[in-house]
Parts: structure tokens; sequence; C-alpha cells
């Protein structure tokens, strides 16, 4: 068996082998007849084989796709995949417009305990028994009356610090949620 | 759900179609594979008419799969592929067709004789190829009856180059052991 190509041969009577591989085969096939004979009996199965007359089909073609098209079900996914970015968009948009809200009013607060809201136009902002924190030490001198307003500016000061967090977490919440929903659907495809 | 002109359009553009929902540009993809799938259900099977239900199945799973396809892969091989698998469920479910167990008797059966009249030798052949495990055979009937290459049979059954070409000695080892006095009596 030394030197005869009977594990290329299959390869080379299937045509792929390509380049000096197929060469090899070709030049030792026109000397070799016991590898000869071997590709002559794969070129006898295979035309054996592909003698075999097609399957006899009882349905035309149209029948056949007619009925075919009779079990289809109709599909859902493909809008559901159209608009997969409508929930992330909206939540990102929710997050960006909160955050400028809260730019804008931290800006305000600060301008306003500056005492710079004529300047900008936006006295009417103060409200009437509002507190100003530069007379906290005054404040705190006149026990429960003075403590009031304190205790109004400091909740009111947690609740505008805390508010955009919750929602910015809820958002977050929400986001991951969505990506967590999202994403083995998507790997799937 | 557009109506489509599927005059000459691409089976790229179909396939978009029929993953957006198109029934009608599906038609026109299983009008185009219809004779294949068929073709391959059958060489697995042995039954033109179990093929035929076996390859409608085939397609109506093909829809239902169509929003997961890839196009990276050759639509060929993928519907091949669903085709093989449902194919090997009908062989599950019906057990009447030939058994690696018959082997001998396939071999026994195969006399000489028989091959003189031509449907005979036919059905020797479906035999010997229906005897055959069902791993070599999916191989051996996408290469002699479809022509895909090592490659694409590789790709349609998810398997090594290597394993295509190992079933394919094999299948062919033993069709040539079984089919052996049919071989030399064409000689």
């Amino acid at each position: 068996m030394n030197g005869h190509v009977r594990q290329e041969l299959e390869a080379y009577h299937d045509g792929q082998l390509h380049g000096a591989q197929q060469r090899r085969v070709a030049a030792h096939l026109e000397t070799c007849t016991e590898c000869c004979a071997a590709l002559t009996q794969l070129e006898r199965l295979s035309t054996l084989l592909q003698e075999a007359p097609a399957p006899e089909t009882w349905l035309t073609p149209e029948r056949f796709t007619a009925q075919v098209r009779l079990r289809l079900q109709p599909r859902e996914a493909p809008a559901r995949r159209r608009h997969h970015w409508v929930i992330p968009a909206l939540l990102v948009g929710a997050w960006a417009f909160l955050e400028a809200v809260w730019v804008v009013s931290s800006g305000l607060l600060v301008a306003l305990t500056l005492g710079l809201g004529e300047q900008l136009g936006v006295t009417w902002l103060q409200s009437a028994g509002g507190f100003n924190p530069w007379q906290l030490p005054q404040a705190v001198g006149q026990g429960w009356h003075g403590a009031l307003p304190l205790f109004s500016f400091l909740a009111s000061s947690l609740l505008s610090a805390l508010m955009p967090l919750a929602l910015l977490g809820g958002i977050s919440i929400l986001f991951w949620g969505w990506w967590v929903a999202w994403r083995p659907h998507e790997s799937r495809n | 759900m557009s109506e489509t002109s599927t005059v000459a359009i691409a089976d790229l553009e179909l396939i978009a179609l029929a993953q957006q929902g198109d029934r009608q540009a599906f038609g026109e993809l299983v009008m185009r594979y219809r004779e294949r799938v068929i073709g391959v259900v059958y060489r697995m099977c042995g039954d033109s008419q179990l093929a035929e239900d076996a390859a409608q199945e085939a397609f109506v799973r093909a829809w239902q799969q169509l929003p997961r396809y890839q196009p990276r892969a050759p639509f060929q091989s993928w519907l091949y592929r669903i085709a093989l698998n449902r194919a090997t469920d009908v062989l599950r479910a019906d057990r009447e067709t030939a058994d690696v167990d018959d082997l001998p008797l396939v071999a026994q059966e195969l006399e000489p004789e028989a091959a003189a009249e031509r449907n005979a030798l036919h059905e020797q052949v479906q035999q010997a190829v229906l005897a055959l495990p069902e791993a070599s055979r999916s191989v051996l009937i996408l290469r002699e009856y479809e022509g895909l290459s090592y490659k694409e049979i590789a790709e349609t059954l998810d398997i090594p180059l290597g394993t295509v070409m190992s079933r394919l000695n094999y299948a062919r080892g033993r069709l040539r052991e079984w089919l052996c006095p049919l071989l030399e009596a064409g000689t």
C-alpha cells in the first residue's frame, strides 16, 4: 500500500482536492492500476446511487405550497424586534430629562440662596415664608418658633435631593430589567 | 403583510421578506426548495408519501425558525438541516424502515440475478442506503444526491470536516460491500 493514494481517493472523486494535492493524486492514478480500480469502484457506486429515481410526489408543487401556507402561523416576533429600541430610548430620555431638571433646579436654588434671584428675574420663585439658610444662627436662637422653617427647609432639601436619586434608581432598575429580559432573546437569534 | 411580486427575486430578498412575516415570499421559497427537501427526506426514510408529509412539516418548522436564521449560513444548508431533523423524527416514529441490525439480511437479499430488472435494482440500492446508520446516511445523501461539498455538509450537519469524511468513507465502504454483486455485474 505504500505510495498509494487511498486516503485521498474519495476526496479526489468528490472534487474536493485542489492544487498540488489534486495533481499528485492524478499523477499517481496514471501509473497505479490498484488505485485506478478503487476509483472506478467509487465512480460506479455513485452512478448506481444517482440512477435511483426521484421520489414520486403526490401533490403538485402549487398544491404542496398551498398546504404549507395554510399551516403557517402568524408571527409577532418581527414587530417586537423592530421596536426593541423604544423602551431603552424612553428610559434614557427620562433619565436625561431628570438630570437636566436636577441641574437647573440646583442652579436656581444656589442663585436664590445667594440672593441672585432678582438679577436672574426669578424672584417669583421665592416663597413668602421661605427660610434663608444664612439666617440659621438667628433661627436656632428663636426656639421652636424659629426652628419650624428650618425643619421645613431641611425636609424640602432632603426631598429634592432624594427624589431625583429615587427616580434615577427606578430608571436604572427598569433599564437593567429590560436588558435581562431582552438579551437572552437576542442571543438566541 | 405586503403583497410581493416574487418573479425573479433573489433568495435573500425572499428570506428577508419572509422573516418579516410575508407568507407569499415564503411560499415562493417553498416552491424553489420543495423538490430538494422532499428528495432529502425521501432518501432518508424511503417512503415518498411520508417524505412529502415530512417535507411539509419541515417547511412549517422553517417558517417558525426563520426569524432566527442568519444569512451567514447558506439557506439551503439551513433548510436541509431542518429537513434531516424532521426525517429523523419520522424514522423514530416509524421504525418499519431498515435498521443497522438488518445489515446481514440486506446483504443476503442482494442477489446478482435481481439486478436484471431495473426496478429491482433500484429497490436494492435504496434498501442498502436505508440500512446505513442515520448519521452516515445523511452525509451520503447530501454528497451523492444533493452534491454538497464536504464543507457544506459539515455546516449543514454541524459536524467537523473530518467527521464528514469518515462517515462518508464508512457509508461507501458498507455500500460497496453490500452492493458488491451489482458493482461487479456492471464491470
